[in-house]
Formats: structure tokens, sequence, C-alpha cells
């Protein structure tokens, strides 16, 4: 093991421009890390060592000409294989596109490269970014470090899996149900769904317009906030980003505090299916909120019963749309699960699908009355039992593979069809995996989220725990 | 008519149609459902049965939630 690849990603943007290591030296630390649990933990679709390497000397020459260094610079990240960048091919997890070469650089990449990032390769995902469990038809399941017979979650399952087995000091991952919350909950880490609109899509693929959100996986709180820093705000290629003005993420994780801050907790729907066992982890973790000061409020939270069910149609529609010829002269092309979700959105009523963008802000306006009016955040699971095998949840298109799949978003689904920032946070260690739970916010209230997370993080020092199956 | 069809096989044809693939009766049964508890759902949700909303609205409701740290 290498101390440098322990190390966070803020602590390695620091040391870098201190000067107590290279970023070829982290860089080449990293990718002997790869080499040893890369392939063992299936996270990887592509590895690209030489850029890497290259990438890293220039950020290198760059720090001893004196350059001005971004708050990223020379630091190796790796994203889900899913953010486009010109000339290098971007499979999205799929066979239909292996070979696909985009024209166009996501602005998220743009951003970071500015930041000076690095990038290590491009990592594993579910299909198309549909599934919840970390599965790949085509590609294999990215295993989870903490137990590599386990699920790592999905769909960005690479993401969740490097960053938690220190093989990248952090990730973006897209989320349309869960896809970036359930990963991180699985593997241990930090995970990040901003408010719709917080950061552009632009250059990245689309699985649902109404719902995806591209949002970070890190380590620890302090380096999600510098990556949501550098993504969010509004970009003129993606006229849905928002205006809103971007809060300063790393001052409030500086400042860690919950005093007197209202959590709620809801009495219905979030706890409805937690098991006994992950109960007590989630009881434990409110408790620690409580002894640093909050106040937990109970709070009944609208119409749940009915918006995950509406969550589904609208994304299963969208989707579709996107996939419909690729569905009818290459069906044979997608994993079958993937195919058996997607296929019935081509025949949705449009009167469905619109109604169910009728009523979110109908709904949103309750929760910003009834739940947001009586607490600051929300506090909920983030899956309501321990992570399942890879075995046991391998469910492909059998009969009942909806429900399997919609238990595990049970907690996630509903957050994006309300457009709410959702952070999930690692709890306890329970029979040697991770619990974990959701800090929900009001739209753009990401800077609290974070810097609830934060106090919680200096109270548990969960980032110092290290995966078993990636020591 | 000389011509009809039985029911089912003029749903599948319909079905086909909209959907340009096949689809097992597994699957249609199961997407015949799924519609159905949306229909209900929306019900519920809009018990007077009008939608006196616009989904823009969303993004109004969105900004107007209060900027900044809480």
């Amino acid at each position: 093991m290498s101390e440098l690849t322990h190390l966070t990603l803020v602590d390695a943007a620091d040391g870098i421009r201190a000067g107590d290591f290279s970023a070829k030296e982290l860089t080449e630390a990293m990718l002997a890390r790869i080499e040893e649990l890369g392939g063992k933990l299936n996270c990887f679709i592509d590895i690209w060592s030489e850029q890497a390497l290259a990438a890293a000397d220039r950020a290198d020459i760059a720090r001893a000409r004196g350059q001005t260094l971004g708050p990223l610079h020379g630091v190796p990240l790796a994203h889900k294989d899913m953010f486009y960048r010109a000339g290098t091919t971007c499979t999205c997890g799929s066979t239909i596109r292996r070979d696909f070469v985009p024209q166009i650089t996501a602005t998220v990449l743009e951003r970071l490269d500015a930041a000076g990032a690095t990038h290590l390769g491009a990592l594993n995902m579910s299909e198309f970014a549909f599934g919840p469990t970390g599965h790949n038809h085509h590609f294999g399941p990215a295993r989870n470090p903490w137990h590599r017979d386990h699920v790592s979650g999905g769909s960005s399952s690479g993401s969740g899996v490097a960053v938690g087995a220190r093989l990248a000091f952090g990730a973006l991952g897209s989320d349309t149900g869960g896809s970036v919350r359930l990963p991180a909950a699985a593997c241990g880490i930090v995970g990040l769904k901003p408010t719709q609109t917080r950061v552009s899509r632009f250059g990245a693929m689309g699985l649902s317009f109404s719902l995806d959100n591209i949002g970070p996986l890190t380590r620890t709180v302090a380096d999600c906030a510098r990556l949501l820093g550098v993504i969010a705000g509004h970009d003129p290629r993606d006229g849905t980003s928002a205006h809103v003005a971007v809060d300063d993420y790393e001052a409030a994780v500086r400042s860690p505090s919950v005093k007197g801050l209202r959590i709620g907790r809801p009495e219905n729907h979030y706890f409805d299916h937690v098991t006994e066992a992950v109960a007590t982890c989630l009881d434990r973790a409110l408790a620690v909120f409580e002894d640093l000061g909050a106040e937990i409020v109970p709070v009944t939270v609208p119409a749940h019963e009915q918006i995950g069910l509406l969550q589904s149609l609208i994304s299963t529609s969208e989707a579709a749309t996107l996939h419909g010829k690729w569905l009818a002269e290459r069906p044979g092309d997608y994993g079958p699960q993937v195919k058996a979700r997607i296929e019935p959105g081509l025949s949705v009523p449009a009167t469905r699908y619109l109604g169910s963008l009728h009523t979110r802000p109908v709904v949103l306006q309750q929760m910003l009355t009834e739940v947001f009016g009586r607490c600051d955040v929300l506090f909920t699971p983030v899956f309501s039992a321990p992570q399942p095998t890879i075995e046991a949840s391998d469910v492909g298109d059998s009969p009942g593979f909806h429900k399997v799949l919609a238990s595990l978003t049970h907690c996630t689904a509903p957050i994006n069809y309300l457009t709410l920032p959702g952070l999930s946070l690692p709890g306890e260690l329970l029979n040697g995996l991770p619990t974990s739970f959701q800090l929900v916010g009001a739209p753009f209230q990401e800077a609290a989220l974070l810097r609830a997370g934060a106090a919680y993080e200096e109270a548990t020092r969960f980032s110092e725990r290290v995966p078993s199956h990636a020591p | 008519m000389k011509d009809a069809l039985p029911l089912a096989t003029s749903l599948e044809i319909v079905v086909q149609a909209l959907q340009g693939t096949s689809l097992t009766s597994d699957r249609a049964q199961g997407h015949a459902r799924m519609l159905s508890a949306a229909g209900t759902a929306l019900s519920t949700m809009m018990p007077d049965g009008f939608f006196d909303t616009e989904p823009a609205q969303l993004i109004v409701l969105m900004a107007s939630a209060p900027e900044g740290e809480t």
C-alpha cells in the first residue's frame, strides 16, 4: 500500500501545491494500485496510464514554472464512462456504444480540466446508467471493496468502487433515481445528488432529462464540497442549468456544525421497509446528530405512495424516447434487464407522462410547506436492507425483477422526482459492510447538507475506515 | 365481419405498432398494471380531476426556495 493513495482528495491537492510530492508520484502510485486491485474489483472499463502520466508531467512543469494552480491541480480522478470527451471512446456501459467517439466534451469535464484535474480512465457503470445494483451484462459487475461478493450499487458502480478502494481521489456519477447515492452508500463513501439544474448536463449521456443529475462521489465531505464547487453553476450550453448563485461549499465544511439544526425524521414511507439491524444503525447515526446539538423533528412526507411510480413512468418514457431507434433496430445488443425496463416506455400514453410532470410542482410545494417548513434537513435511509450479494440480486428480466429493483430505490427515487439535493453518508459497519443514510434539503441547499455532513464526519471519522477487500 | 381479428390479436398488433418491438404477454400484462396504477396515483393526487398546474411551475418553485445556507 502506498500512503499517497490513501490521502483524501483535498490533502492530495494540498500536497502537490506544497511540493510534498509531485503529480507524477501521485499518479504512479494510483496506477500501481489500479494494476493491483482494478481487475479484482472490475471497476475500470478503460485505463489511460500513458495519458494520465503525461498530464501529471504537465501539471508538475506548470507548478515548477510558478503558474496559477487550480483547486484540483495534478489530482487524478476517474469518472463513469458516460461523460463525453471529444475524440475519446465513451461506451456508456453498453455494447451499442462500444466504439462511440464523441465530438464534444462535457462541460463538467472541461471544468475539472480547468481546475487542474487529471484522469486515470473510464469507470464501469450499469448499461446506459439504468440499474441500481451495479450489474452490467456486457462488462460484468463492479465488485464492492468491502466484500467482493456483494453489489457495488449502481448505476455509477465503478465510481463508488474506485473511490471506495482508493483507486481514484474522486469521481463523477449520474443520478436519475439514486445512481450516485446508491453506490456511494454501498461502498461506504460520500455521494451527492445536487439539486436538479445545479450542474450542467451538456455532454453527458442522457437517460431521463427531467430527472438526470450529475454529482460527485468522494471519500470525505470536504472532497465532495471541492468537486461540487468546481462543477456547479450555469452553463450556456445547457439551457436547463440554473442561474442560481453557487455557494461557497468549502467554507461550509470548514465550519461544521449542526447546533440548532432541525432534522426531520419521516414517519411515513422512508422507514417502511427498513430491517431491524439497519434501523439500529440509522438510529445511532441520528443520535450522533442529536448529541452534536441538532433537534430531531418528526415529519410526514406528502404523496410518497404515488411519486415513486410517477418517477418511474417519467424515466421509462424519456429513456424510451432516447432509445427507440436502437430498441427497434438492435434489440439483441441490450442486456435483458435494461431492455425490459426501457421498452414499456414506448407505449406510455402521453397523457400519463404529462400528468406525472404536472403533479411535480404540486408535490414540491407540499414538501416545501409541510416538510421544509418544519425542518431544515430531512434524514432518510438510502438502502432499507444490507447490500445484497451479486448473485442474489442478479435477477435479470426474470418475473418480479421490477420489485427487487424498486425496493433498492425506495428511498432515493422520490428525491429525483422532487428535484431536491440528497447527500448520502456512511453509517456504521454492519457485518463488515457499510450502512448509510441520506440528508435531503430544499432546492439549492447543498451547502447546508455538506456542513451537517462534515459535522457528522468529524464526530465519527468514517472516512478513515479502509475497506477489507481493498486494504 | 369476415376479416375480423380476435381482440387479443388486435391489441398485440396495436402494441407492437406503437412500440416497434415485440412484447411478451407477461411484459404486456406488467405494463398494463403499471399504467393502471399510474392512473390511480394521478387521480389520487389530483382529486378534482383537473390539472390546474403546469410543469414549468417547478422551476419557479425551485428558485423561490431560500437561496444559500439555512
